[in-house]
Formats: C-alpha cells, structure tokens, sequence
C-alpha cells in the first residue's frame, strides 16, 4: 500500500478516534525471536472461548445475510451488530 | 431506515463529504484509495447511502507478510498476512456498529482469500487506548502482536476463525 509522507506526518498529529483504523505500514516488521516463539504458540494454540465463537458464527452470518440481499443492507439492522 | 450498500470504491462513489475525524485516513481515502486500487496495491470496500452513492464508512485490505529474519516459523521465513490498513467510519455515523459490520466484513474478504493464495494472519494497528478494548473487552479473537510507540498490533487468527463458523 502506498503512503505519502505528507499522510505519514499528518498521522502523527491526530490523534485516531475509536472506530478508526490505520496501519503505519512505512516499515516492515522484522519479527524478533521472542515474538516468533510467542506467535508459534498462539498459531499451534486450536483453542478458543465460547463468545469468541459466537462472535465468529454471526460474523459470518452477517455477510452471508449482506450477500443474499445482494449488498443492501439498512443502518438500523447493522447497529443490532 | 437508512438504506445502505456494500460496494467496492469506483468513481462514482462520493469521498468529497466524507470525514472521520482522523485527516490521514481522509486523506488516503481522497487522494490514495482509488488509485492504488486501480494499481493492485489494495482494496477498499465501503457502506455508501444508497439514494445518494456517499460514502459514510470504509476499510481497505491489502496483502503483505512478516519478515522472521534469520529465524523460521512453521518452515518458513516469511508469514503470509493481510492487513487491514484503513478503515474510516464518517463522524455522523460513529457508534452504530459500522466499524463492527467492517471487521466482520475484512475477515470474510481474508478467508475468501487464504483459500486462493494462503494468507494465516489479519493484521490492524490501533491506539493503546483501544488495545484493552479488543483485548479484554469484545471477544471478536484478536490477539496481541507488538506494541509500538503509541500504537498496538494485534491480529485474527484466520484458521481459527475458519474452523470456528460452522
């Protein structure tokens, strides 16, 4: 993804509001040791909590609701999130 | 009820109006968003109004890897991920949920393409402030990657989700 450094010293002054995100991708991430051994276990690591599942079943209801009614969608339904 | 479509940004989308209180992410979307697309840099989906085609909330994906330097992961030496490098909810629609229906969205369009080129990770940046919030305070699966200096890595685990929807 491309990056102006215009938009890079731009994000430094603002401060990011809560619904927003943005990936400072001007660098790349080299992994350190410690954090290869950390994500391994994460990764080998199949469990998981009951309402993380349940967030991950009505995600993906939800676009397959967004699909079936060919990407309409009301603002109203999507706040029932 | 305010109508809305789901739709990939084209020309004829309006930006002009949009604003979400963070200029860098305005910016990207006025001047970036469209022309890396047209490029294959990323891609940005967005909720537009449907009587008027403007634009009130957006996300885009791109994909990228993490470098494990000298040492290797599962093999190998580079962690095929994608990013979800921006996503901007318009102020007059903040906390409706846009930003939920999004990430639920960047993980679907993420496991529509790890089944084609294999991709393990959805990578977001997001503010200290919020780290806690995705951590301890949803259950959307996010786990904690690296801090930066006022910022914080986290990532969905894209097998887990996969193996978790039926």
């Amino acid at each position: 993804m491309m990056t102006t450094p215009k938009e890079k010293e731009v994000k430094k002054e603002e401060k990011v509001s809560e619904e927003n995100f943005f990936f400072d991708d001007s660098e790349e991430i080299i992994l350190t040791e410690q954090e290869i051994q950390d994500l391994e276990k994460k990764l080998e690591n199949r469990e998981i909590d009951d309402k993380t599942r349940s967030y991950f079943k009505s995600s993906h209801q939800f676009f397959k609701r967004l699909e079936e009614n060919e990407y309409s969608i009301s603002l109203e339904e999507i706040e029932k999130l | 009820m305010t109508d809305l479509i789901f739709k990939e940004l084209d020309r004829d989308v309006i930006i002009e109006t949009f604003n979400c209180g963070d200029q860098a992410i305005n910016n990207f979307l006025n001047n970036l968003a469209l022309l890396n697309q047209e490029q294959k840099l990323s891609k940005t989906y967005t909720f537009c109004l449907k009587n008027s085609n403007t634009i009130i909330a957006f996300l885009t994906l791109s994909a990228s890897q993490l470098n494990t330097g000298d040492a290797r992961i599962f093999g190998i030496d580079k962690v095929p991920i994608v990013l979800l490098g921006r996503l901007g909810v318009d102020n007059n629609y903040k906390n409706k949920k846009l930003g939920v229906a999004l990430i639920n969205i960047a993980l679907e369009k993420s496991l529509e393409a790890s089944k084609i080129i294999a991709c393990r990770l959805l990578l977001v940046e997001t503010t200290l402030d919020m780290k806690s919030y995705y951590l301890e305070k949803v259950n959307m699966g996010f786990e904690w990657f690296r801090d930066r200096k006022n910022t914080s890595i986290l990532f969905i685990d894209l097998k887990k989700y996969e193996e978790n929807l039926q």
